[in-house]
């Protein structure tokens, strides 16, 4: 039987150099390494182009070509008889093949020095094993199609978005073994993504926001492709990021506005998959692992299917959580403590419990809203429509995340005070308890 | 034979390069152009440093060598997996000859350093022996004057032509 290469792609992954055979126009034969032979389909292998040489003439005067890949664990070696189709400079495929050789890069000591100039798009035309025997290889430590089978039986379960977010990643520890895992939702302007549940770190860093098109959270979001980095790299490290950041900024002079990433400090593997709802975008889910390699092709495939179920329960949740009934009514004030001061910044619409900080952006002018009526008219009982139709808000028309917002709310509150609660009292609808006095001050 | 096949004399510094545990690949081509591959599992210089014997499992390699009976041209990129440090010969008057017996302490010294140097990047020693295994009473030998020297090694100077 035909050799495809979903066959033999536990050999490219990256942990061994493929060897590269071509020849010139005059018909001298040239070898060298290629970092990276990446897996794009049954039929179609993609080669990292990082330098100008040799043989970048020889595959452009002749493109038919041989590769030498090596299975890392059994020793198996396969010669690829490939043909040469095109270079691709950006899109999905060129960012895929990037995120991972700067992972290479830094595992082998060349940051800076391996830079993806191209992805070399081949077609295979015939793959060869090279006889021999090989060692044999141990039992993956689980079978992915029945953790994918038993992860989508528990999606399926949820019947609340505020449950589904927390579903969502245990089940991803349960059934996939991922210890340390965010999940991201895109936000209204369609520009950043903020984390509505965490799994496995000491802060929850719920509401923290990474912006589209930043490192394998932001790319994976902007290419709506899996993204995964095989090896611990500065170049995709968030943590890293944001504490230079913060030296750069020199810190002190102004309140803190973001909330802290709580991803791994130096993450050895990551891997980002888009959560989607059929064209739309919804999110990412993102897992990472202190192990190197932790998350091989097979992973990927399994987290992109199971961000795909993901996105079709979201999608679900949210259009059942806006159907609203009933009018809101007016209740007693609750008991009060000592009052507190609560800033808002109309600039960004970020809000200020006392001296910290809560939350900013359409959750921020969420919450204003929601104190202001209770400071003015000691409203307690409030529903979805009427911030929906509330236009001072700017929510979208068309597919809002409103009930997601309020969920951020309701959990950074939680996290952060004892006093002030938003509670679901029904569909649609939901309480705004506040056991303190509030003090509203609008900063302009 | 054309007299641009003058032959180079190796450095010390490349004849202990390529006689040491780097990876050792070699290549060549067919009537049609197609390159062929394969692990070479022992490399020795000569004593006037103007010609290498590369040795190879005669099942393994059987297309390269084919292809190198026909045509004489060989390609081998040595490689360093511990720093990446990288130098490719070439050579048009490649033959294939018989294994030996001297070439069996070659393949072994051969495969220890090779080894050795895996073990640094925490390749297990068996991985290691898999790729240098032979499937038959002896490997083969392929010698050549290598006419062309290129540093490899990535970066800025990778493809220079060397003297």
């Amino acid at each position: 039987m035909k050799l495809t290469l979903d066959a033999i792609r536990d050999c490219l992954d990256g942990s061994i150099p493929g060897t590269l055979a071509t020849c010139a126009a005059d018909g001298t034969p040239n070898i060298t390494y290629v970092s990276q032979v990446d897996y794009v389909d049954s039929e179609h292998a993609a080669l990292s182009f990082q330098f100008f040489s040799k043989t970048r003439e020889n595959v452009l005067a002749n493109p038919e070509v041989r590769v030498t890949v090596i299975n890392p664990l059994s020793g198996a070696s396969y010669h690829l008889r490939l043909r040469y189709l095109r270079t691709e400079s950006e899109g999905p495929l060129f960012e895929r093949m990037k995120a991972k050789l700067a992972g290479i890069a830094s595992h082998e000591g060349m940051a800076g020095v391996f830079r993806l100039r191209g992805s070399d798009v081949y077609r295979v035309l015939d793959i060869q094993p090279v006889p021999g025997p090989v060692l044999a290889v141990e039992a993956p430590r689980r079978n992915l199609l029945a953790a994918l089978r038993q992860a989508s039986a528990r999606l399926a379960a949820s019947g609340e978005l505020d449950a589904l977010f927390d579903q969502a990643l245990t089940t991803l520890r349960d059934c996939f073994g991922v210890e340390h895992s965010l999940l991201l939702l895109l936000a209204e302007a369609g520009d950043r993504l903020y984390t509505v549940a965490s799994q496995g770190y000491a802060r929850s860093g719920v509401g923290s926001e990474i912006a589209v098109g930043d490192g394998v959270i932001g790319v994976a979001a902007q290419q709506r492709t899996a993204i995964c980095v095989p090896h611990a790299t500065a170049e995709y490290s968030y943590v890293r990021a944001q504490r230079e950041a913060a030296l750069a900024q020199g810190g002190g002079e102004t309140l803190p506005r973001e909330i802290p990433f709580p991803g791994l400090t130096e993450p050895h593997s990551q891997l980002a998959v888009p959560i989607v709802a059929g064209s739309r975008l919804l999110g990412v889910l993102y897992a990472e692992s202190p192990e190197d390699r932790r998350f091989g092709y097979d992973d990927e495939d399994a987290l992109s299917a199971y961000g795909a179920q993901l996105g079709t329960a979201i999608q679900l949740l949210q259009q059942s959580a806006t159907e609203d009934d009933g009018e809101p009514e007016a209740a007693p004030r609750c008991p009060l403590g000592a009052p507190v001061q609560v800033r808002h910044y109309t600039a960004d619409d970020s809000i200020f419990l006392g001296e910290d900080y809560l939350i900013k952006g359409v959750a921020g002018a969420i919450f204003w809203k929601l104190a202001k009526a209770h400071a003015e008219g000691g409203r307690v009982e409030f529903c979805n429509r009427e911030l929906r139709l509330d236009a001072s808000l700017r929510l979208p028309e068309v597919g809002d995340n409103l009930e997601t917002r309020l969920i951020l709310l309701s959990r950074r509150l939680a996290e952060r005070c004892d006093y002030l609660a938003i509670e679901k009292t029904g569909r649609g609808r939901f309480r705004f308890r506040a056991e303190r006095a509030l003090r509203l001050v609008e900063v302009v | 034979m054309p007299s641009s096949t003058a032959a180079l004399s190796l450095s010390a510094e490349h004849r202990e390069f390529i006689q040491g545990g780097v990876s050792i690949t070699a290549g060549s081509v067919n009537a049609e152009r197609l390159p062929s591959m394969a692990r070479v599992i022992g490399c020795a210089a000569s004593e006037d440093d103007r010609q290498v014997r590369l040795l190879f499992c005669p099942v393994r390699a059987a297309g390269l060598l084919t292809d190198i009976a026909a045509s004489g041209r060989v390609a081998v990129t040595f490689s360093q997996p511990s720093n990446n440090r990288t130098l490719q010969l070439k050579g048009r008057d490649a033959r294939v000859e018989a294994g030996s017996a001297e070439d069996e302490a070659l393949r072994e010294r051969y495969a220890r350093a090779f080894v050795a140097d895996l073990a640094k990047l925490h390749f297990p020693e068996a991985l290691v022996r898999v790729l240098l295994q032979v499937l038959a009473e002896a490997p083969v030998a392929v010698v050549f004057h290598p006419d062309a020297a290129y540093s490899q090694t990535p970066g800025p100077g990778a493809g220079a032509r060397l003297p």
